[in-house]
């Protein structure tokens, strides 16, 4: 895995690199600012920067989304009242450069889908 | 014949990949947390295949002959066991997928378990330790447990 790794960021380089970065966080902030925008879901930390991870506060429990999700081959975000018990209704999603605009606007859907039930 | 690192390789502008353009409206990154230098080399994806190729001719290994090293001995494996590896339902597996979407693997797991039990004849199988060494402090930690249980008279060191 090290290999393959070290591989990995030599065939990236500065640039490469960079730009990988640079694609994880935009994808990512316009999934959050999509999401945030559907009615029930917003932003759990509205005011501190993030990269490519953000939570989500939702309006059911994200085990009842997640569910839903899988129905149309979505793996959502994670749980994270499984580790924070206090943390309820809440989803941690991350983007990556391996995530299409397409991917983010039928993720969007489907949650609006959810919403609707 | 010694191969250069792959920083003296590195020449200024080379890249190894090319990613498409962003399909998703522009965010600014706050300026305050962007770093300014990045430690990394730059070389053509031939420079990194080479490179690579010229270590691995360098290598001893399991492909070219045998090597015996106590509890990490190199097996030979079929290499379709490769192809196996990387089919995609495995291979993509995310580590914190919910249980019922990784059915596949932990029957895979639990079969290979049943296999070396009825192979072997032990009472129990494991294959939660991930190599040699740590196997070992899994046998010695059970081997300290029996004795423990067994209150073994002989054993007077804890």
């Amino acid at each position: 895995m090290v290999l393959a790794a070290t591989v990995y960021l030599s065939l990236l380089g500065k640039a490469g690199f960079k730009q990988v970065a640079d694609l994880c966080y935009q994808k990512a902030h316009y999934a959050a600012e999509q999401i945030s925008k559907i009615d029930g879901y917003e932003l759990a930390f509205p005011d501190t920067p993030f990269f490519h991870e953000f939570v989500v506060t939702t309006p059911k429990p994200v085990g009842m989304i997640n569910a839903h999700l899988q129905e149309h081959w979505i793996l959502g975000g994670y749980d994270l009242s499984q580790d924070y018990p206090e943390m309820k209704n809440k989803m941690l999603i991350a983007v990556t450069e391996k995530i299409s605009k397409d991917d983010i606007d039928d993720l969007v859907a489907v949650l609006q889908e959810a919403d609707h039930d | 014949m010694i191969e250069p690192t792959i920083y003296e390789l590195s020449q200024s502008g080379r890249k190894g990949v090319t990613f498409a353009k962003s399909d998703v409206p522009h965010y600014d990154l706050p300026t305050e947390l962007q770093r300014d230098s990045l430690h990394l080399p730059e070389l053509s994806e031939l420079d990194v295949t080479r490179h690579f190729t010229h270590l691995s001719q360098l290598n001893y290994s399991i492909d070219g002959g045998f090597y015996p090293l106590g509890s990490c001995t190199m097996k030979y494996n079929p290499k379709i066991n490769e192809e196996m590896a990387r089919l995609p339902g495995l291979a993509n597996a995310h580590p914190l997928q919910p249980l019922v979407t990784v059915q596949g693997e932990l029957y895979l797991m639990y079969q290979l378990q049943e296999w070396l039990q009825e192979l072997s004849g032990l009472h129990s199988v494991t294959i939660q330790p991930s190599a040699g060494a740590q196997g070992e402090l899994v046998g010695a930690m059970i081997i300290k447990k029996y004795h423990q249980v067994n209150k073994s008279p002989l054993r007077t060191k804890s």
